[in-house]
C-alpha cells in the first residue's frame, strides 16, 4: 500500500483540506508535499525548486536592510524616517508589545517602504503586500527557526496562496485589499506555523483564522500611491499573521475551514464596490486631505 | 520584482514587453491606453515608467525600472499615455498598447490580474486569452478543412507535443470574416524556421508565436 501511494504522481493541488490530510498521513510537512507537486507539475528537480525559494528569501532579507538604510522620499506626505521613528521606539525600552513585535513591524514597514521607492522586492503575494512574508519569515529566523526550515515553510504559503489564486484573486483591482494584504497574512501565519514546529492542521487553522479576520479590507491608496494607507496595512498583515500563528500554535482552531474562508473572500471581493478597488475613488483617497494631496501631485483629475 | 505594484508596475510592464516581442522590431512609437483601475492610479504606481521599461525591453527586477523616462528618451522612443474608459466589459486592470516599428505595427489588449500575473486577450483585434503557461502558437487562417491538419503534422514532426489546442471561427469581425484563429499550446519553443514553414502554409494568413511567459 504505502508504495502505491507514493508512487501516485500528484501534478496540482486540489484543496487546502487535502494538503492537510495528504501530509498528515505520510507524515511530512506540507512545504514537502507542495515542492513534490510543483516538481512534478513542471518536472524539474526539488533541489532546483528550493535552491530558487532560498533565493527569493535572499531578496525579501536584502529589502529589509535596504529599507531599513534607505533614505525614503515619499510623495504623499508620510514621514521620510518613519522607519528609523519606528526602531528607536522599539529599541528604547519602552515598548508594551515587545521586542519580537517591534522589530516585525520594523520589518515590514522597511520592505514596504523600500517597495514605494521602487526597490526590488518579492512579490508575496503581490508588490503591494510586500512587507507581510520577510518580517513574518524573519521573524521565525529571530526566534530560533532554521533559515532552511524558514525557506521550506514558503512553500506552504505558496501551495495555500495556490488556492487563493484559482478560487479568489491577488488583484486589489478586482478583491480589494483583503486580496493583497490579507493573502499576504493568511500565507505568512501558515508558513510561521510550519516554521515554528506546529502541525500540518495547524497551518490550515492560522490560515483561516488570519484571512477570516481581513475579509473586507478596502483598497484605497491616496493619489494612488503605494504608501498611504499601504504601508500600514503591511505593518497590520504582519501583526494579524504573527498572532493567529501563534493561537494557532497554542491549539485554537478555526470554525470554517481554510478552503471556505477563500470561498467567502472572493465573495466579499466580487460585491465590494469599485471605488474601493484600488481605484482611488472612496475611502481614504477621497477624504478632504486624500483629495488634497492627490491634486497637489496629479492636479485636478478629469475622471472624478 | 521592481515595485510598488505588482499588477500595476511587473504586470504592465510585462505587457508592454509582450508588444515589443510580437512586433519583433524595436518600438518607435507607443500608444497607451490605460483602463479601470489602471486609469487611476497609474502614476502613484509607476504604471507609466513600468511601460516605457517594457517598451524598451527591461525586465521586471530591474532597477534602471526607475530612470525609464530618460531610457525613453535616450532611445527616442514617441509614446502617448491615454487613461480611457474600455466599459465593464474588460477586467478592472486593462491596457490597450499599440506600438509601431520601423517596417509594422501591432496592437494588443492584455490584463494584469494580480501579483504580476497577466493575460492577453486581443492581439490586432483577434481574442486570444493567452496566459502565458506554454510557447503558444496562433494562427489565423481561412476557415477551410486542412489547415490545422497541415500545422499540427509539422509539430509533431518536430518532436514537440501539442499541450493545448482550440479552433474558433471568427464571425464578426469585418477584416477577418470566413477565418478562424487557432491557438496551440506546446511542450518546447518552435525554432523560426518551423513558425516560418507554418506561415507559408496555404489559407494561413498570419501566424504569431508566443513564448512562454514566467
Amino acid at each position: 500500500m504505502k508504495n502505491n501511494t507514493t508512487a501516485k504522481l500528484i501534478t496540482s493541488i486540489e484543496s487546502i483540506q487535502s494538503l492537510v490530510e495528504m501530509a498528515t498521513s505520510r507524515n511530512i510537512k506540507i512545504s514537502e508535499l507542495v515542492v513534490e507537486i510543483e516538481s512534478n507539475k513542471k518536472n524539474v528537480d526539488k533541489k532546483i525548486l528550493i535552491d530558487k525559494m532560498a533565493s527569493y528569501y535572499a531578496t525579501m532579507k536584502n529589502a529589509i536592510e535596504k529599507g531599513m538604510e534607505t533614505e525614503f522620499e515619499f510623495k504623499t506626505g508620510l514621514q521620510n524616517n518613519i522607519v528609523g521613528i519606528a526602531k528607536n521606539y522599539y529599541e528604547s525600552g519602552k515598548s508594551i508589545s515587545g521586542t519580537n513585535m517591534g522589530k516585525a513591524i520594523t520589518y515590514a514597514m522597511a520592505v514596504s517602504g523600500y517597495n514605494a521607492m521602487m526597490g526590488k522586492v518579492i512579490a508575496a503575494p503581490t508588490a503591494g503586500s510586500c512587507g507581510i512574508m520577510p518580517a513574518v519569515l524573519k521573524i521565525c529566523e529571530d526566534n530560533n527557526a532554521s533559515e532552511g526550515n524558514v525557506i521550506m515553510s514558503m512553500f506552504t504559503a505558496a501551495g495555500f496562496a495556490d488556492m487563493i489564486a484559482e478560487h479568489a484573486t491577488f488583484a486589489g483591482a478586482e478583491g480589494g485589499c483583503q486580496a493583497e494584504c490579507g493573502a499576504a497574512s493568511a500565507m505568512a501565519s501558515a508558513a510561521m506555523v510550519e516554521a515554528m514546529g506546529g502541525t500540518q492542521e495547524q497551518c490550515s487553522h492560522a490560515f483561516a483564522l488570519t484571512l477570516s479576520t481581513i475579509l473586507g479590507l478596502i483598497c484605497d491608496p491616496i493619489a494612488g500611491y503605494v504608501e498611504v494607507p499601504c504601508m500600514n496595512k503591511n505593518i497590520l498583515g504582519t501583526i494579524n499573521a504573527i498572532t493567529f500563528a501563534e493561537l494557532a500554535l497554542a491549539g485554537v482552531k478555526s470554525v470554517v475551514p481554510a478552503d471556505e474562508v477563500i470561498i467567502a473572500m472572493k465573495d466579499v471581493g466580487d460585491n465590494m464596490c469599485a471605488r474601493f478597488k484600488e481605484t482611488s475613488l472612496g475611502g481614504l483617497a477621497t477624504t478632504p486631505t486624500g483629495i488634497k494631496i492627490s491634486e497637489k501631485l496629479l492636479g485636478k483629475q478629469k475622471h472624478r | 520584482m521592481i515595485g510598488p505594484s505588482s499588477s500595476h508596475t511587473a504586470g504592465a510592464l510585462r505587457i508592454a514587453n509582450l508588444a515589443k516581442n510580437i512586433l519583433k522590431e524595436d518600438v518607435k512609437t507607443a500608444v497607451i491606453k490605460l483602463h479601470g483601475s489602471f486609469a487611476l492610479t497609474w502614476k502613484g504606481h509607476g504604471t507609466d515608467k513600468a511601460i516605457l521599461a517594457g517598451l524598451l525591453g527591461l525586465e521586471t527586477d530591474d532597477l534602471k525600472i526607475r530612470n525609464a523616462y530618460q531610457l525613453a528618451k535616450k532611445a527616442k522612443l514617441d509614446y502617448k499615455f491615454i487613461p480611457t474608459d474600455l466599459k465593464d466589459a474588460y477586467h478592472p486592470n486593462s491596457l490597450f498598447v499599440e506600438v509601431w516599428g520601423e517596417t509594422r505595427n501591432i496592437n494588443i489588449l492584455a490584463s494584469s490580474i494580480g501579483g504580476g500575473i497577466i493575460v492577453l486577450d486581443k492581439v490586432n483585434g483577434i481574442e486570444i486569452h493567452y496566459r502565458g503557461e506554454y510557447p503558444t502558437l496562433v494562427i489565423v487562417n481561412k476557415d477551410t478543412p486542412g489547415v490545422a491538419a497541415k500545422v499540427t503534422n509539422i509539430i509533431s514532426y518536430m518532436g514537440i507535443n501539442i499541450e493545448t489546442m482550440s479552433v474558433t471561427p471568427i464571425h464578426k469581425k469585418e477584416k477577418h470574416r470566413g477565418h478562424a484563429v487557432t491557438i496551440i499550446g506546446l511542450s518546447k519553443i518552435l525554432s523560426e524556421s518551423t513558425i516560418d514553414t507554418i506561415s507559408q502554409i496555404e489559407n494561413v494568413d498570419e501566424t504569431i508565436f508566443l513564448n512562454k511567459l514566467y
